[in-house]
């Protein structure tokens, strides 16, 4: 393979890669904005939307398509029973109660799995694997699929979010929760929505990258560490800035992982972080007001 | 004789089981400015918060329109035709002006919303001017007059402000409370606190004055300022 063929794909896995982390740390930056909840269960919602593919591939035969479809409506609706339980009564109290709901969240559902699939990672099978040739050089299809559905949900996301009355109103609360009081914009109906929503997108993230690598119970864990890094690069609250700092960690880790060394790829988001709250404490986007 | 719109009966509310206000009992009069006055923690914003239900009364009874609405949430009391504009700029900073207007109508779903922000900037060309703007790059008297804007969307019955006033300059206050003027011609009653007393005195029909959480005196705005007493411990002499 010539250098440049080396470079593309390291290029393309990077972009696939923040795809991935953007749409995980775009739902925690959008529910700490609304909610004021740092959502430390969020990586778990990622791992269910890779496990309810795998069960609606390989126990369902569903195809992929559909199999991603499952997993996004079954993690919202997971979401809307979690947010009923365990966030909505502890909205109004202090940083630690929330701190611990969410963790009791998190290791609640890492170990419902654990105990129903065993830590034996699993691998999803589409029926869609293969792959394609664009000028000269391969890509599997399944990464392709998953880069290109990331995107759109990421653009999907942006334009719900910028143009229709609801979206609006999800960036109302997170602007001036005061002023919503005004308008008459229901904040427990807005908490509700965000939360589904940030975990829809997580859920979604981990459909598309069931197929790419192996799954297993913990694989949340990693990944939410990152989307932390992400958020914190961004600026907390600013889905702008965590679009941004996705992109820079994904391609950081993929170009770091190819040419520099793999052990060092996993270290570089945690070094971005530090160079970032060195120069500009508050993040790339973040501000006094917060900012959707 | 005006009809009253709104009575606060017996009221007693605070917040986390303490009672800041205790037992404050008045009336609002359709279309009049009323003004509570009152120095720092004399349960001013204790008493409107309680009005618009964001803290629950643990005694006495409001009842606006003939009808009881204490303990309802505030998206219940905004729909009985009660707005309320916090401390603060009410408006949503990284929006636009036309945007944060829409934001106002949030609630409605009728046709006529277009209609009635072309009826807006009409009636406040500042904003017009700085439609595409943000919010948050407004003056704080711009600003406070976008979220009288934003509320009057609603057609509320009764506007109950919270410091209008606090941290503008001389100019934008004079500016807000000409604004003030103009809505309650329009006919919306107004409920209003303010630190700035001598100026809201002038302005109101009726003024009760609170201290330590209890009625001290209520009359009108002139009385208020004519009662020596009460000019040395709130207006400064």
């Amino acid at each position: 393979m010539s250098a440049e063929t080396i470079f593309i794909q390291h290029l393309v896995n990077g972009l696939l890669l923040s795809g991935i982390y953007g749409l995980v740390a775009v739902g925690l930056t959008l529910i700490y904005g609304v909610l004021e909840i740092v959502n430390f269960a969020h990586g778990e919602f990622y791992m269910l939307g890779a496990y309810f593919t795998f069960i609606a591939s390989a126990w369902l035969g569903l195809p992929y398509y559909l199999s991603i479809i499952l997993a996004v409506v079954s993690s919202a609706l997971i979401a809307l029973l979690v947010e009923r339980g365990a966030i909505r009564p502890i909205v109004e109290r202090p940083f630690e109660s929330k701190v611990l709901s969410t963790f009791a969240i998190s290791m609640i559902l890492a170990n419902v799995v654990l105990l129903l699939f065993t830590a034996t990672p699993q691998t999803v099978r589409t029926g869609i694997a293969g792959t394609l040739e664009f000028a000269g050089v391969f890509f599997s299809v399944e990464r392709v699929v998953a880069l290109l559905t990331g995107y759109l949900a990421f653009l999907a996301l942006h334009f719900f979010l910028q143009k229709t009355r609801l979206g609006k109103a999800i960036r109302a609360v997170a602007q001036n929760r005061e002023a919503c009081y005004v308008v008459g914009i229901d904040l427990n109906k807005m908490a509700r929505l965000t939360f589904t929503l940030g975990i829809g997108l997580a859920g979604l993230a981990g459909a598309l990258i069931a197929p790419i690598f192996s799954i297993e119970p913990s694989m949340g864990q990693a990944v939410v560490l990152k989307a932390f890094a992400i958020v914190i690069v961004g600026g907390f609250g600013s889905v702008k800035g965590a679009a941004l700092a996705a992109l820079l960690v994904g391609l950081g880790e993929s170009l770091v992982g190819g040419y520099v060394s793999a052990t060092l790829k996993d270290g570089l988001s945690f070094l971005i972080i530090m160079l970032v709250l060195i120069i500009r404490p508050q993040g790339i986007f973040g501000r006094t007001t917060r900012v959707l | 004789m005006r009809k009253t719109l709104l009575k606060v009966e017996a009221l007693s509310s605070g917040y986390g089981g303490v009672d800041i206000l205790k037992d404050v009992s008045f009336e609002v009069k359709e279309s009049e400015i009323a003004c509570i006055i009152g120095p720092n923690g004399a349960g001013k914003s204790t008493l409107i918060k309680t009005v618009y239900g964001l803290l629950k009364p643990s005694a006495g009874k409001i009842i606006f329109k003939d009808e009881e609405i204490s303990g309802l949430n505030p998206l219940h009391v905004l729909k009985k035709g009660i707005s309320y504009l916090p401390q603060g700029r009410a408006v949503f900073p990284l929006m636009t002006v036309q945007e944060n207007l829409e934001m106002g109508a949030f609630s409605r779903r009728d046709a006529k919303v277009r209609e009635d922000l072309a009826k807006i900037y009409e009636k406040f060309p500042i904003l017009k001017e700085r439609r595409n703007q943000l919010a948050g790059n407004l003056s704080g008297g711009e600003q406070q007059i976008l979220a009288i804007a934003m509320a009057l969307l609603l057609y509320p019955t009764l506007m109950m402000l919270d410091e209008p006033s606090l941290g503008l300059s001389p100019q934008s206050m004079s500016m807000i409370f000409e604004t003030i003027k103009a809505v309650n011609k329009e006919g919306i009653t107004l409920l209003m606190v303010e630190q700035n007393a001598k100026k809201a005195l002038q302005l109101a029909d009726h003024a009760i004055v609170l201290e330590l959480g209890r009625k001290r005196f209520e009359g009108s705005g002139q009385e208020v300022l004519a009662n020596p007493e009460l000019r040395k411990l709130y207006l400064g002499g």
